[in-house]
């Protein structure tokens, strides 16, 4: 599984230190955009791999990360990077590597984690507080980033006050104190003057802010859907097919679902009239997720229409003329068709890194759960490597990084 | 596009899409899907009046970088702004008076087409098709839609419905400050027709 190696093609140089398990990886950019790191998506303190690119001028300081992050000289670096062709600089065996070198450390890798998530979740109203946890946690790295920015108070306050944080738990609770404490002393954070800000800053006082959610903030969450009512009868038909085991995919006459569709097996679609097609996805979706119905026409896979999937109820409406079209649910609009094969593959990769989660937070049954349907994903895509890599998670215990941040409350 | 699509077919093309995947351990059976994500970020690159100088090198940076979202579990959430309009001096009943001219010999597919491919946001991609297929469609509307009383044009009423549909519930309901935010979005939805409008306009038929 370990392995280093470094090249250089187009302008990027590439370090590559693992293989990256079941759980693919979590990626964020770094120092602009001039450096990508990837980190295993279940093992989030095991670098998979390092990119610099050369169009980004790269600073001393970016140098000397890299350096200490990679091992590698900047004398190495800089002949890569202006090298014109392909080239390998230096192998594992060469080098004499181990792959413990390559561990990043807890801040580093929730730095990385927590710019992820915010890609991955534009749209979430945890994102302002993820952000700056995240930046927090750079800057504790030493990882130098242009982008920061001073955030208020009022910004993150609704999602700190939430219902999540009310129930963390007390090693989550006295990381955010002290993430917080740092955000304050770095200058991240204004709002000095703010009685509850005070009091979150110290373990001893936070419990009585954060164990008395703001009474609205249920609805300040859902703010985005409190306008919309959909038709009671898809609502229902939705949790009668729950309810009573129907068959969970139902589709509208000269309606099917995309192979490769997100939810595939739990979509139902339904004509509401002669040009508004009703979309409803049984069982829960995270409220942090965007995902788009699409309607295709049949033949050609031109884009006809797309609406947003409200995560309150799960339902959407998409305005589209009655006839042959095929539905597909997306993270954005303008995102490929995905086949079945890459539709599972992003499942089983969910899936591992949810297991992640769990096994750091100690909740071996759930982590057994999430791994086992990670691996039959991986099956179901035609990945029997990494479906035997996940399978055997189950049985046999890792070292296992302490939890992140950002697994109390994400 | 042509120079996109002979890079992507070719050997050298399909060698290196087997090798960026064995590289992420990824299955070499997901090659299409790289090929079709690559081929539709060339298509909104190339729409929005970009050059690709070298295919082959264009074409290696976007294969390394969709095998990496694939790898990461989900496509990276590149565009994050949308087109964003002063409108001082504009009022909602100037807005669409150049309204992209759907009747005016343009095909509707290549219209949905050029929106689909647009780099634009999510919602405003949305709501511009749901206002194509008001329009030229003449489909009819849910009964919660919201549309404006009286006084508006066809077209600032498809467009209600096209924010409706894509989701923007914070554009409808009393007080001058959603008035204001509606016609902030119109305004974005109807930058992103004419665009498109003009971008499949044959040239010597613009009125410009």
């Amino acid at each position: 599984m370990s392995e280093f190696v470094l090249h250089q093609e187009e302008g990027i140089v590439e370090a590559v230190a693992r293989t990256s398990g079941p759980a693919g990886v979590v990626t964020a950019s770094l120092f602009d955009g001039s450096i990508e790191i990837d980190l295993d998506g279940a093992d989030v303190r095991n670098i998979c791999g390092v990119r610099a690119y050369s169009d980004n001028d790269l600073r001393d300081e970016q140098y000397e990360w890299l350096s200490r992050l990679i091992s590698v000289s900047r004398r190495e670096l800089e002949a890569g990077l202006s090298s014109p062709s392909l080239r390998r600089v230096g192998s594992a065996r060469s080098r004499n590597f181990s792959a413990r070198e390559f561990d990043a450390d807890l801040d580093t890798s929730f730095s990385v984690f927590a710019l992820d998530w915010c890609s991955r979740n534009p749209n979430s109203p945890k994102g302002k507080l993820v952000e700056l946890l995240g930046v927090v946690s750079a800057r504790r790295a030493g990882l130098w980033t242009p982008q920061e920015r001073v955030f208020s108070f009022e910004e993150i306050r609704p999602s700190l006050l939430s219902y999540q944080t009310a129930g963390m738990a007390g090693r989550g609770r006295f990381l955010l104190t002290q993430a917080l404490s740092d955000a304050v002393q770095y200058g991240l954070l204004d709002g000095t003057n703010d009685v509850e800000l005070h009091s979150l800053l110290s373990i001893d006082t936070a419990s009585s802010v954060l164990d008395s959610p703001m009474p609205d903030a249920l609805e300040l969450f859902d703010l985005s859907h409190r306008s919309l009512s959909l038709s009671s009868e898809l609502v229902s038909m939705s949790r009668i097919n729950d309810e009573v085991f129907l068959p969970r995919a139902v589709s509208a006459a000269g309606v099917s679902i995309w192979e490769g569709s997100a939810f595939a097996d739990r979509v139902i679609t339904r004509w509401l009239d002669s040009s508004n097609l009703g979309v409803s996805i049984t069982g829960a979706i995270s409220e942090d997720e965007q995902w788009w119905a699409r309607c295709f026409d049949q033949n050609s896979h031109l884009l006809l229409g797309a609406a947003p999937i409200k995560t309150e109820s799960g339902t959407s409406i998409i305005l589209i003329k009655e006839g042959p079209i095929t539905l597909d649910i997306a993270r954005s609009v303008s995102a490929p068709l995905l086949s079945k094969r890459g539709s599972d593959t992003q499942d089983a990769i969910n899936a591992g890194r949810r297991a992640g989660v769990s096994e750091r937070l100690g909740d071996t049954d759930r982590a057994e759960e999430y791994w086992r349907e990670c691996a039959t994903k991986h099956a179901q895509a035609g990945d029997p490597h990494r479906a035997k890599m996940a399978g055997a998670r189950t049985m046999m215990r890792q070292e296992l990084s302490e939890p992140l941040l950002g697994d109390y409350f994400l | 596009m042509a120079s996109v699509y002979a890079y992507i077919s070719s050997d050298e093309g399909q060698s290196y899409i087997r090798s960026c995947l064995t590289r992420r351990r990824l299955g070499v059976f997901l090659d299409t899907d790289i090929e079709e994500a690559v081929l539709s970020e060339a298509l909104r690159f190339l729409s929005r009046g970009e050059e690709i100088t070298s295919a082959a090198a264009w074409c290696r940076r976007r294969i390394n970088a969709r095998t990496i979202d694939l790898s990461r579990g989900a496509i990276r959430k590149e565009r994050v702004t949308g087109v964003r309009v002063d409108l001082n001096d504009a009022n909602e009943g100037q807005v669409f008076d150049d309204a992209p001219a759907l009747s005016e010999g343009l095909s509707l597919a290549d219209v949905r087409q050029a929106v689909a491919n647009a780099d634009d946001t999510d919602a405003n991609i949305s709501a511009a098709l749901t206002y194509v297929t008001r329009v030229a469609d003449d489909a009819s509307l849910h009964t919660k839609c919201p549309q404006p009383q009286s006084g508006s044009t066809r077209n600032e009423a498809a467009m209600w419905a096209g924010l409706w549909y894509s989701g923007a519930d914070s554009c409808f309901g009393p007080g001058n400050a959603t008035t204001k935010r509606r016609s902030r979005a119109m305004e974005r939805v109807r930058v992103l027709l004419v665009t498109c409008a003009k971008a499949i306009t044959p040239k010597g038929d613009s009125n410009e």
